[in-house]
């Protein structure tokens, strides 16, 4: 089994009044596919946020409890958010590319966190990017066209590209395949399988078969509370709580 | 347990369910009849056993174009999908079983051939054992129960010994009156049937702890082996 990477301890979320997590501890792996799935409403968007911070911009919100990647708490004090985030990549359910040029967007990153030397690093940067989110082939005559111009799979790999420019260490990823297609999810599927050999993946997802095709661990959030964690091929096939089957099974929703 | 969001799908599962009790009751009956025919000389209700035997065919047949329509709609997982694999091996054991009743009833059919009394007795009192196991299996499947499948399961050793007292029985008669070697050669194979039957139930009642449990089912028969004394 792969070491730990990120560990969420005693993790409570408020928004305002309204308690969205209650006491969350879960541990992922480094190098690792893990997903997390549960109704509408159940946290677990809200549990992939505190992963890089991403809640600290609603006002409202109260975290407690602490979550450590490497062993090294993000929520102390020393921890700078944009360094964080910049480790910590994310990927969203509708494709955000920014409007500008294919390379553009690969080459964002890089540039505001000056992690490219020159030019030419810069470029050899954005083409491997692309090539790593397995769209190079798809955009390498187009690069100075617009990244709205592509298809939402392949905005989604361009966002994925985009992501991985910066060289992070984690990608999150909240329901990324909900916009598309049955044949371009695959892609970002067999993308998913591909990277998890540099990098660790967390996925929110509602399609619980993508969950079991594309995940190593996998966490079932219920009402706040995190239900039941473990094996991929554990919980859909036999899993320990009777929520747990009851939700995988279509039985409650 | 709950039942599924989409009603279509526990339509589904519950035809599945009940056309493998339907299956069940067929090879019942079947047994049944064949023993009677056995005990009563009764070739004509011989000749339907074999003939019936089409009907727990054609009705193993529907049962695997219901899994095979269910998993390619419903895509079912865990307690759904150890459901719908568990209905694919009952179904295709209790095919297996209404053989046997068929075999019984082919040989029971033979009069011609002389068989003595005492042995059928024995041989109708080991069915009725494993009657009873059929019908038990049969509840535990309903309630899915992994208590009562397990008491199924260790009941066959009873069946099994029920076979070997009959076979020394068999044996002791033909060496000692050898014309009756062809109608206890047709009785050995008949209470061979019959411990065959009993086999299939353990299979079942595998399967529901399966269903139940989520894993296969590692259990010792007893093992005392009354083979050995065999003269």
């Amino acid at each position: 089994m792969n070491k730990e990477k990120i560990s969420a301890n005693n993790i409570n979320v408020h928004y305002g009044d309204k308690q969205a997590l209650f006491d969350i501890n879960m541990k992922m792996n480094e190098k690792e596919v893990t997903a997390l799935i549960g109704p509408s409403g159940c946290g677990k968007s809200t549990f992939l946020r505190c992963i890089n911070r991403m809640n600290d911009v609603i006002d409202i919100c109260k975290i407690s409890g602490n979550i450590t990647v490497d062993g090294h708490n993000i929520y102390s004090k020393d921890t700078k958010v944009e360094r964080l985030r910049e480790n910590i990549g994310m990927v969203f359910q509708k494709p955000n590319p920014f409007p500008k040029s294919i390379f553009e967007n690969v080459a964002y990153g890089p540039r505001i966190h000056g992690t490219a030397l020159d030019k030419t690093d810069l470029e050899e940067v954005v083409v491997n990017s692309l090539k790593r989110a397995a769209i190079f082939d798809e955009v390498k005559d187009r690069m100075h066209e617009s990244g709205t111009s592509l298809s939402g799979g392949q905005q989604q790999r361009l966002c994925i590209a985009r992501a991985i420019s910066v060289n992070p260490d984690i990608i999150l990823m909240d329901e990324p395949c909900s916009a598309l297609d049955p044949i371009a999810t695959a892609k970002i599927e067999d993308l998913m399988g591909e990277l998890s050999k540099d990098f660790t993946i967390v996925i929110v997802t509602h399609s619980m078969q993508q969950a079991a095709r594309v995940s190593k661990k996998t966490g079932f959030f219920h009402m706040g509370y995190l239900i039941e964690v473990g094996p991929t091929e554990v919980i859909f096939s036999n899993p320990e709580n009777q929520k747990t089957q009851d939700y995988i099974t279509g039985r409650f929703g | 347990m709950s039942d599924h969001i989409v009603s279509a799908y526990d339509d589904q599962l519950n035809l599945i369910n009940t056309n493998l009790i339907k299956l069940g009751g067929l090879v019942e009956s079947q047994l049944k009849n064949a023993i009677k025919s056995l005990s009563d000389k009764d070739t004509s209700l011989a000749d339907q056993v074999v003939n019936d035997d089409n009907k727990i065919d054609d009705l193993e047949k529907e049962i695997h174009e219901l899994i095979y329509k269910i998993i390619a709609m419903r895509q079912p997982i865990a307690i759904d999908l150890r459901t719908v694999l568990s209905a694919v091996t009952i179904a295709k054991d209790l095919e297996r079983m209404g053989d046997h009743a068929t075999n019984i009833a082919k040989r029971a059919a033979d009069l011609k051939i002389y068989m003595p009394d005492s042995p059928i007795a024995e041989i109708a009192s080991m069915a009725s054992e494993v009657q009873l196991s059929i019908t038990k299996v049969l509840d535990a499947y309903v309630a899915k129960s992994g208590e009562l499948a397990l008491e199924v399961w260790d009941k066959d050793i009873v069946i099994d010994k029920s076979y070997v007292t009959i076979y020394k029985h068999l044996l002791r008669t033909m060496s000692k009156k050898p014309e009756t070697i062809p109608g206890c050669s047709q009785l050995l194979a008949i209470a061979k049937n019959i411990e065959r039957i009993g086999d299939y139930v353990q299979n079942i009642a595998e399967d529901i702890h399966f269903i139940v449990k989520g894993e296969v089912l590692i259990r010792e028969a007893s093992n005392e082996d009354d083979w050995e004394t065999l003269e």
